[in-house]
C-alpha cells in the first residue's frame, strides 16, 4: 500500500503524466458534474419540500452549502500543495497551488452572493454580519492576498513560495478566524435566524443537497484540472513531449 | 546569540538616529483616531461606546504602515546575506527584528493610547483594560506583520500589499482586543479576552518565526 | 413535484426573485471559469504550435540542403 503510494506520488511529479491521465479524464468529469447538476437541482428546486420557516427561498441551500465547502476544502489543498512544493520542490505541485487561487476565490464569491441573495428574504436587508458569511468574506480576503502576492513577486520560484508560505500562515489562522468570528457573533446577536442551522433536515432535502456537495467537488476538480493543464503547457513549452502532441502539430483544437 | 543581540543594539540605534521610524506612525495613529469624530459624531456618549474599537483599528494601521521598511533596507544593503552566511539561526533573528519593531511602533502606541482615550471620551473603567489590551495584543501585530514585511521586502510599493496579506489575519487580534476595552468600560470581567490574547500572543512567538525565516529566504534568490 | 405549474415554479413563491438571482450569478461565475481556462488554453496552443510548426519547417528546409550539398 505505502509503496503504491509513493509510486503514485512520484508519477504525480510528473507533468507529462498528468497532462496525459488528464485528457481521458475531462470529459467523464464534465458528464459526471452536468449529470449531477441537473439530478440534484431537479430534485432540489422540484420535489424537496418548501422549508415551512423560509419557504422556497432556503432553495438557494444547493448552491451556497456546496460553494462554502469547497471554498474552504480549496484553501486547505492550496495550502497542502504550497507546502509539498516547498518540502520536496515538486513544481507540479506548485502549478496546481497556483490553478486552485482563482477558482476557491470563485466559490467563495458565489458563496458570499448567494448568501447576500439569501439574507434579502430571511433577514429584510442583503447584508447581515452573520458569523458564517462573515467567515467567508475573511476567506475571500485571504485568497485576494495569496493571489495579489503571486501577481507581485517577479521571479517564478519565488513567487511560488511565498505564496504557499502565506497559504500555510493563513491555514493556521483560519480556524482561529472563525472562531473569533463566531464568539463575536454570539456576542452581537444580529440575527437570530441562521441560514442554513437546521435540527434535522427532511430526507427529500438532505439527499439533493448531498448531490450537490458532491457534484460542487467534481465541478471543481475539473476546474483545477483545465488550469493546471494550461500551467503544464506554458512551462514544458519546451519540452519535445509538449512540441509532439497532436494538438500542437495539426491545426486541432 | 552575540548577532542578534548585536542586531537589537543596531536597529535600536538607527530608530534613535532617526526619529521619524518610531515618530511617523504615532503621529499617524493620532490623526485617524481624531478623524472619527470629525466624521461621524463628537457626542461623548456616542464616542465613549466607539472609542476601543476605533483606537485599536487606529493602532492596527498605524502599525501596517511602519512595517513596510522593517526588512527593506536589510535586503538592500545586503545585512541580509551577511546574516545568512554566519550562520545564525534565521528563526531567533525575525524574533529579534520584531521585537525591535514592537519596541518602536506598540510600545509607544501603547504608552500614548491614554490621551486618545481622553479624546474618545473611553469610559474610566476602561484605561486599565485597554493599556492590557494593547501591551498583549500589539506584539502579535508585529509578529504576524513581520512575516507579511519579510514576504514583501522585495516587492516594488509592498506597502499595500502588505497590507492586503496581513490584514486578515488581524481580525481574531481586533474582535478580542476591541472587545476587552468595550467590556472593561461596561464594567464587566474582562479577562478572558485577555487571556486569549495571551494565547494568540504565545503561539504567534513560537509560529511566526518560522514564517518569516522562510520568506526571508526567498529575497535572496531574486 | 412540489410546484404545478411552469409558472408557479419560476415564481418560487414569492422568492423567485432571489433564488433565480442566485443560481444565475454563480452559473455566470462557474461559466467564467469554465471559458477563461478554455480561451487560455487555445491561446497557448495557437501561439506554441505556430512556433513548432515554423521550428519544424527551419529543421527540414536545414535537412534538404544539406542532403542537396552531399548530392553536389
Amino acid at each position: 500500500m505505502w509503496q503504491w503510494i509513493v509510486r503514485l506520488y512520484h508519477r504525480l511529479g510528473s507533468p507529462k503524466w498528468f497532462y496525459e491521465l488528464t485528457s481521458k479524464w475531462i470529459f467523464w468529469l464534465a458528464l459526471l458534474s452536468v449529470v449531477g447538476c441537473v439530478v440534484g437541482l431537479v430534485l432540489g428546486l422540484l420535489y424537496a419540500p418548501a422549508d415551512y420557516q423560509q419557504g422556497n427561498s432556503f432553495r438557494i441551500i444547493y448552491i451556497h452549502v456546496p460553494a462554502a465547502l469547497v471554498a474552504q476544502s480549496a484553501f486547505i489543498m492550496m495550502a497542502v500543495a504550497g507546502a509539498v512544493f516547498l518540502i520536496w520542490k515538486m513544481k507540479m505541485a506548485a502549478w496546481v497551488a497556483r490553478a486552485i487561487a482563482p477558482i476557491g476565490a470563485s466559490f467563495c464569491l458565489i458563496a458570499l452572493l448567494t448568501g447576500a441573495i439569501w439574507g434579502k428574504p430571511t433577514w429584510g436587508t442583503w447584508w447581515v454580519w452573520d458569523a458564517r458569511l462573515t467567515s467567508m468574506l475573511l476567506l475571500l480576503f485571504l485568497y485576494f492576498g495569496v493571489m495579489a502576492l503571486q501577481r507581485a513577486i517577479e521571479s517564478e520560484e519565488a513567487s511560488h513560495k511565498g505564496a504557499a508560505i502565506l497559504a500555510l500562515v493563513g491555514l493556521v489562522n483560519i480556524p482561529i478566524i472563525k472562531y473569533s468570528v463566531e464568539w463575536w457573533n454570539t456576542l452581537h446577536q444580529p440575527a437570530t435566524l441562521k441560514l442554513t442551522e437546521k435540527p434535522s433536515m427532511h430526507p427529500d432535502m438532505l439527499l439533493p443537497l448531498l448531490i450537490m456537495i458532491l457534484t460542487t467537488y467534481v465541478l471543481f476538480a475539473l476546474l483545477v484540472i483545465l488550469r493546471t493543464r494550461n500551467e503544464i503547457l506554458w512551462h514544458e513549452r519546451k519540452r519535445s513531449w509538449v512540441q509532439a502532441l497532436p494538438e500542437m502539430l495539426g491545426g486541432g483544437r | 546569540m552575540s548577532l542578534v543581540m548585536a542586531t537589537i543594539k543596531r536597529d535600536l540605534l538607527l530608530a534613535g538616529r532617526n526619529p521619524g521610524e518610531w515618530l511617523n506612525p504615532l503621529m499617524f495613529f493620532l490623526m485617524v483616531v481624531a478623524m472619527f469624530p470629525l466624521a461621524v459624531d463628537p457626542d461623548p456618549e456616542f464616542l465613549s461606546r466607539i472609542a476601543g474599537g476605533v483606537i485599536w483599528v487606529g493602532a492596527l494601521l498605524a502599525t501596517l504602515l511602519s512595517l513596510d521598511a522593517l526588512y527593506k533596507a536589510d535586503v538592500e544593503d545586503g545585512t541580509l546575506e551577511q546574516w545568512l552566511a554566519s550562520g545564525e539561526s534565521l528563526y531567533m533573528l525575525a524574533l529579534a527584528k520584531a521585537l525591535v519593531h514592537w519596541l518602536c511602533s506598540g510600545l509607544p502606541l501603547t504608552l500614548m493610547a491614554p490621551v486618545l482615550g481622553l479624546m474618545m471620551a473611553l469610559p474610566d473603567d476602561a484605561y486599565i483594560g485597554m493599556l492590557l489590551s494593547l501591551a498583549v495584543g500589539t506584539p502579535i501585530l508585529s509578529l504576524l506583520g513581520s512575516v507579511g514585511a519579510a514576504l514583501t521586502a522585495g516587492v516594488r510599493s509592498g506597502g499595500l500589499l502588505l497590507s492586503l496579506l496581513i490584514l486578515p489575519m488581524y481580525v481574531p487580534v481586533l474582535i478580542f482586543a476591541a472587545s476587552a476595552v468595550y467590556h472593561a468600560g461596561l464594567g464587566m470581567a474582562y479577562n478572558g479576552q485577555i487571556g486569549f490574547l495571551g494565547a494568540m500572543l504565545a503561539l504567534s512567538v513560537c509560529l511566526t518565526p518560522f514564517a518569516s525565516a522562510a520568506a526571508l529566504k526567498l529575497n535572496l534568490s531574486r | 413535484m412540489e410546484f404545478h405549474s411552469v409558472g408557479e415554479f419560476l415564481a418560487m413563491g414569492r422568492h423567485g426573485l432571489y433564488v433565480w438571482l442566485s443560481y444565475g450569478l454563480s452559473a455566470l461565475v462557474i461559466i467564467a471559469n469554465l471559458v477563461l481556462p478554455m480561451w487560455q488554453r487555445r491561446r497557448l496552443i495557437r501561439e506554441q504550435g505556430q512556433r513548432v510548426r515554423r521550428d519544424r519547417r527551419g529543421q527540414a528546409a536545414a535537412d534538404r540542403t544539406v542532403v542537396n550539398e552531399e548530392k553536389n
